[in-house]
């Protein structure tokens, strides 16, 4: 099968997007990482 | 202007439907290389800068909440299913033309390459450390380590059942941890033979590494005793391992492997010279093809050389090595080594008493000897812990098994529990 430049351009785009939904779940895991740092100095600070 | 694409003159226009023949192949081609190159490596990154702010554990926990490997694993297989149709029956563009294998293929090879040079100088450093305590280590064939595709865990897994570690990291200290168990395990050394072959019915036992024996007919439904025992020795003598030699590792790193720091410096400017004036020049086309909605030329252009230059910057402080690899990564079983520690010292009190030597002295022979114990997977040696510490000690510590909490057959809390509540026992 030749590979079109229309294809190239397809997989490319499809790339980009998955890329994207995984730096979306690369944001979930920072902010929730962040949620529980800043909860822990908070039970540092004034106590469970 | 804000728009980009009417904005230029039209005899820049490359309208696709207008003109599709003279798209060049082997740019796009190029331009899907590296788009795979960035989605390759954008976890290994984002891993990365985890592990410079977070613990292992807090990393593991927060990614388990939110099902992080499964939404992974189903992104990478689309992933995969996607790249798979850019390589079907016909080869890629760049093979038809005879044109050298892509980057992001050389650049893998030469990570394995990296990551086989630092197992071996880790295993240098066990060795001679094995060899300072008399004992006689088997060697390191190139095939015992592999890179982690998978979305583990843990950082690094060493499979007793197949004598094979697989790595996420190319950390030393997480490497040394990993060949310690591929060096006391009895299907590499002479004296683990011997040992394994003593008191217990080889038949069902599928592997012995140090201390820990996995029992079953199959991998699936095995068992292992002593696990967290032998994972707390492995640990203590990997951070021993690695304080005594990590200053040293870029020196013997340049001495052993000078040719791949020249390799490394010589493939990195070549690429990325090439790379960029060839992209450069068809660079207009490829903005017709691939640029987002609204982007203007130099918006689009501006962006991918910016792209270049962090990249290149990025892999240039991999020279001479990933410096990853001597990163402090988190203390692993560091509740495991507590409790060891303690019955250590309960073993070396019992011992100056006996021998009417010093505790110093006393502490070190103990750790020497259960060290050299561990090394020739002579299991035998842990019944002194209970004949001294108390019956029952070693059964009530392969109780506290992290792998339960991983499993969800205990909770973090009751793992806790146990561990201080075992802590308390011992050391009163």
């Amino acid at each position: 099968m030749e590979l079109t430049a229309e294809t190239y351009k397809k997989i490319i785009s499809q790339v980009k997007t998955l890329l994207s939904k995984k730096k979306e779940i690369f944001k979930d895991v920072r902010l929730k990482l962040e949620q529980k740092k800043i909860e822990n100095l908070k039970n540092e600070i004034y106590g469970k | 202007m804000e728009n980009n694409k009417t904005g230029k003159e039209n005899n820049e226009r490359v309208s696709p439907s207008e003109k599709p023949s003279e798209i060049p192949l082997e740019k796009l081609e190029k331009e899907l290389a590296l788009e795979a190159q960035n989605f390759v490596t954008a976890e290994v990154q984002f891993e990365e800068k985890l592990a410079n702010s977070y613990s292992g554990e807090e990393i593991n926990e927060t990614k388990n909440e939110i099902d992080y490997s499964n939404k992974i694993n189903e992104i990478n297989s689309e992933f995969a299913a996607v790249i798979a149709t850019a390589s079907p029956e016909a080869p890629p563009a760049s093979t038809a033309t005879g044109e050298a294998i892509p980057f992001w293929k050389q650049k893998v090879e030469l990570q394995k390459k990296e990551l086989q040079e630092t197992g071996e100088i880790a295993y240098d450093f066990i060795r001679e450390h094995c060899k300072a305590l008399g004992v006689e280590v088997g060697s390191l064939p190139k095939d015992v380590i592999d890179w982690d595709v998978a979305n583990r865990g843990a950082k690094a897994h060493y499979s007793y059942i197949y004598n094979h570690i697989m790595t996420k990291s190319s950390s030393l200290h997480v490497l040394i941890h990993e060949e310690l168990h591929y060096a006391a395990s009895a299907k590499n050394s002479e004296a683990g033979k011997n040992a394994a072959q003593q008191g217990v019915t080889p038949e069902k036992r599928i592997s012995k590494s140090g201390f820990v024996s996995t029992w079953g007919e199959s991998e699936a439904s095995s068992h292992s005793n002593f696990r967290s025992l032998n994972e707390a020795v492995t640990e203590k003598m990997a951070r021993e391992i690695l304080g005594k030699n990590k200053d040293r590792f870029e020196e013997e790193y340049k001495k052993k492997f000078p040719e791949s720091v020249d390799q490394k410096k010589k493939f990195l400017k070549k690429y990325y010279d090439n790379q960029k004036s060839e992209w450069d020049a068809g660079s207009k086309d490829m903005y017709e093809w691939v640029a987002e909605p609204g982007e203007t030329y130099e918006q689009f252009h501006d962006s991918k050389i910016k792209e270049f230059d962090k990249n290149f910057e990025a892999e240039q402080s991999k020279i001479p090595f990933n410096p990853e690899v001597l990163v402090d990564v988190e203390k692993v079983y560091q509740n495991e080594i507590n409790i060891f520690d303690s019955m250590l010292e309960k073993l070396a009190r019992h011992r100056a008493l006996e021998e009417n030597i010093s505790l110093e002295e006393a502490q070190t022979k103990e750790w020497s000897e259960l060290q050299q114990a561990y090394l020739k997977g002579a299991t035998t040696a842990l019944r002194r812990i209970d004949s001294v510490i108390g019956t029952g000690t070693l059964r009530e510590f392969d109780e506290i098994d992290y792998k339960k909490v991983k499993a969800n057959t205990m909770t973090r809390d009751e793992y806790q529990k146990k561990v201080d509540d075992f802590l308390v026992k011992l050391n009163s």
